[in-house]
């Protein structure tokens, strides 16, 4: 075969060998990636959720009789400065002082609501496993606010920013 | 802004910035001190005829502030004194002065009379002060203004001697209170809270000078519930109270314009039913041996009859209180016990230490080894040791966060084996919420062995602070504090017998047993019996049952109005193996500017049971029962694993945490896969415990 001449046509021949081999490289091995999976789609889980119109009066009862409903944000620091639930404790993902720091009102509350920042956002479920699988908080008090934080700017839901705690 | 000029123009943008940011600073530092607040609650007195002192603003203290322009940035001195010449006075003046930056207690004094303290605030703030009769003398006067100790800088300035008296100038006058016990009809100590018509503090006047411990708003009575709050003309509302236990009362007042009194009746009643316990305050302090804070001796002593608290236990800094005198002499001797104790305060923490002998030396504040000084606590005769606010002043700064407690084992990354009988959970002047981590803390150390209790208390260093708004209950069969004695008391805190409250009571036993006592588990349940009693400003909404750390059961309450007594009852379900139990009650705080906390909640926690529920007639804590699981099935993962799966999620914890000590030989991966595998309703615990935290490792 006569290689082609430009650098372009050299990269292109380069990259789709390389990708015809890693195609035939994954369909043969047994944990192949399955073409047919959406592995992007947001992970099942199986916690209690709260839709938009049961955060809005958590969010009413929280203020109310603060301590019986604890709110996790779940996002980065950052984002939670900028603005979040008033009340809410700031935990991040793979932040272990920020949720020992909750820990205490999480064992003594009657409702946790985790939320991130909403979409595809995974960190709201990872916190809450934590919190159930490696805390033993009681898994029936922990819920998810799928919606996240995105959609409770959007209908102007309170907020506060800055540092809450 | 816009730079046009061209030599601006050639400055780098970081520089800029610099110059920028130097001059926003410099610009701050310029500034005039903040201007008089538009809440200065005194009147006009620009036109009164009055001896001009000192117009121009001083500076005092030690430190440089070139930032502060209304005076010099060198300080004149540490404190300010000044010598002046008037006349005798026969009748009553006042003196007029204006302050900025402090924010120690300054006394100020005249020919050695305290007039009362500097307003501790950062703006400037004027101040009206009474001069009584026969202060001022012929020849020199001698004013100052002295802080507890060299080392805060204030300007002062402005002062001015009235012709008027104070009383004559502001237009004040006594209103008499007296507050009554409805069920004797005999007067009762009470702290009285007076507002104005929008709610806010009523300036009390004469602080210091009545004979009743008096901030703004606030006015202790004596023995027989009297008190004389002084006021100016308009609508008051008088609030009495008398901690915990008792009743609220309240009362609008008119006081006229002329010069005219008025008088007031609140009776108040005791409402909830503590037979059997004891309240005490195991944390308190005085400005007059702690330094800081503004409750003179006397103060505290009448602050605690009004708070109606059973046991006081004097813990200023690095001394040894007695109240017992100062109790004579203001005829208090009936109202509490006092027992003299130390807040022996250290590098390590501060440790609440009783009882000492009148006698007895101090403790050395200054070993830096938790055993040593624990020793020489207890070797100066202290027989309860407790461990404030172990996470203050920030959580990471407490003792528990510099000695790395973890919250899953319970073990001190330091190494620490905590030597104290208690730590403080509640502190009702800690920040609002303090108290869950702290509970965190002590769930986790209880289920690692320890044998550490929980304790309430106020820490109040001031009179406006309430004393024993946190307080610990403790268990004892007579209920006349003075006839118990001290040897009962500290029997109760050995044993263990303790129910903590912040505004709630809270009584639990299991089978009979209460906090402290060890039960054995007829069966795989036990009776609970649910206390949660409540005066009528106070609320409950709900109840919880922890075993082992883990809330087990929760209960919603209700009350209708006026006081509430919960009484609830049911079979509680064990796990089978030994555990510990504690009950929680929390309700939200009373609205009104007559309650004073820092708290957002009413709360209550009780001391464990302990319950032995294997029957083997002893008790083993979570940790001890998962290192003899270990002991028993060090060969066979699966087996232990099996084992594990009987146990709650405290044991498996624990059971995790020794697994991990282990040495590496001992235990393969493959023991560690069959050890999770098995271990039924704790598999994912234990794989995110066992596995991940390995890979993540």
């Amino acid at each position: 075969m006569i290689p082609p001449r430009s650098l372009p046509l050299q990269m292109l021949a380069v990259a789709a060998t390389a990708l015809a081999l890693a195609f035939a490289a994954n369909s043969l091995h047994p944990q192949g990636l399955e073409s047919s999976r959406d592995y992007f789609a947001k992970p099942q889980h199986s916690f209690q959720t709260v839709t938009m119109e049961e955060f809005t009066d958590f969010v009413t009862y929280l203020e109310d009789e603060a301590g019986d409903i604890v709110y996790l944000d779940a996002r980065r620091s950052g984002q939670y400065q900028t603005g979040h639930v008033p009340g809410s404790w700031n935990v991040p993902r793979n932040d272990p002082a920020a949720l020992e720091a909750a820990l205490g009102a999480l064992q003594v509350a009657a409702y946790v609501v985790i939320y991130c920042q909403g979409g595809h956002c995974e960190d709201s479920i990872f916190l809450a496993e934590d919190l159930v699988y490696r805390h033993g908080i009681d898994f029936s008090i922990v819920h998810i606010f799928e919606p996240g934080w995105e959609a409770w700017q959007k209908q102007g839901g309170a907020e506060r920013a800055g540092a809450d705690r | 802004m816009t730079v046009s000029s061209p030599e601006l123009r050639r400055i780098s943008p970081p520089l800029a910035l610099a110059a920028l940011a130097l001059g926003l600073g410099l610009g701050a530092h310029g500034q005039e001190p903040s201007p008089e607040t538009s809440t200065d609650p005194w009147p006009d007195t620009s036109a009164e005829p009055a001896l001009e002192l000192l117009s121009e603003w001083h500076h005092y203290g030690d430190t440089t502030t070139p930032e502060w322009s209304e005076a010099p940035p060198e300080p004149e001195a540490g404190w300010f004194t000044l010598e002046f010449d008037a006349p005798a006075n026969v009748e009553e003046r006042a003196l007029e002065l204006r302050s900025a930056h402090v924010d120690e207690a300054w006394i100020v004094k005249l020919n050695g009379v305290a007039l009362g303290t500097l307003p501790r605030q950062q703006e400037v703030r004027r101040l009206l002060l009474a001069v009584p009769p026969g202060t001022l003398r012929d020849g020199p006067d001698l004013l100052e203004a002295r802080p507890p100790k060299v080392g805060d800088d204030i300007t002062l300035g402005g002062l001015r001697l009235l012709e008027r008296g104070y009383r004559e100038a502001l237009g004040v006058r006594p209103l008499a209170v007296q507050v009554i016990d409805r069920a004797t009809g005999a007067g009762v100590p009470a702290r009285l809270v007076v507002l104005d018509a929008g709610g806010r503090a009523a300036l009390l006047h004469y602080p210091g000078q009545s004979g009743h411990p008096t901030r703004s708003g606030v006015q202790y009575t004596d023995a027989e519930g009297r008190a004389l709050p002084e006021l100016g003309a308009g609508v008051w509302t008088v609030h009495a109270m008398r901690g915990t236990e008792w009743s609220h009362a309240s009362a609008v007042v008119r006081m006229p314009e002329d010069s005219g009194t008025a008088a007031v009746q609140l009776v108040i009643e005791r409402e909830v039913d503590t037979r059997g316990w004891l309240s005490c305050d195991t944390h308190l302090h005085t400005y007059t041996f702690s330094g800081h804070g503004d409750a003179t001796l006397e103060e505290r002593v009448m602050t605690l009859a009004g708070e109606g608290v059973d046991v006081a236990v004097a813990t200023d800094h690095n001394h040894q209180t007695d109240y017992a005198p100062t109790q004579r002499a203001l005829g208090l001797s009936a109202e509490y016990l006092s027992i003299i104790g130390n807040e022996v305060t250290t590098d390590l923490g501060h440790f609440n230490a009783f009882p000492y002998a009148r006698e007895a030396s101090k403790p050395n504040a200054k070993l830096k080894d938790w055993g040593e000084l624990d020793a020489d606590i207890r070797g100066h005769g202290a027989q309860i040791v407790i461990l404030n606010h172990p996470r203050w002043p920030k959580p990471e700064e407490g003792p528990f966060g510099i000695e790395k407690l973890d919250l899953m084992s319970g073990d001190f990354g330091s190494g620490l084996r905590l030597p104290v009988d208690a730590i403080e959970i509640f502190n009702s002047s800690e920040p609002p919420e303090r108290w869950k981590m702290v509970l965190a803390d002590w769930f986790a150390l209880r289920n690692s062995g320890s044998r550490v209790y929980g304790v309430a208390s106020s820490d109040s260093h001031t009179v406006a602070n309430p004393a024993a708004q946190g307080r610990t209950y403790l268990a004892c069969a007579e209920d006349d504090p003075i006839l118990a004695g001290e040897a009962a008391i500290v029997s109760a805190f050995q044993r263990g017998a303790l129910s903590m409250s912040q505004g709630l009571f809270l009584e639990i036993t299991a089978d009979g047993a209460g906090p402290g006592e060890q039960i054995t588990a007829r069966g795989r349940k036990v009776a609970v019996k649910l206390r949660v009693a409540g005066a009528s400003w106070a609320n409950a909404t709900r109840a919880d049952l922890f075993l082992d750390g883990r809330r087990v059961r929760s209960e919603p309450l209700f009350k209708e109005s006026g006081s509430f007594d919960h009484k609830l009852e049911f079979m509680l379900e064990l796990p089978g193996h030994d555990c510990w139990l504690v009950a929680l009650a929390q309700g939200p705080a009373p609205t009104g500017g007559w309650w004073t906390t820092l708290q957002s909640h009413l709360a209550a926690l009780s001391n464990p049971i302990l319950i032995d529920g294997d029957g083997d007639g002893a008790w083993r804590s979570p940790r001890e029962i998962a290192a003899a699981m270990i002991d028993a099935h060090a060969l066979d993962a699966a087996a232990l694993g099996a084992a594990l799966s009987e146990h709650d999620a405290a044991v498996a914890i624990q059971l995790a945490t020794l697994w991990k000590q282990r040495p590496a030989a001992s235990a393969s991966f493959a023991d560690a896969q069959a050890l999770c595998a098995h271990s039924g309703p704790h598999e994912t615990m234990m794989y995110r415990l066992l596995i991940e935290d390995s890979d993540a490792r």
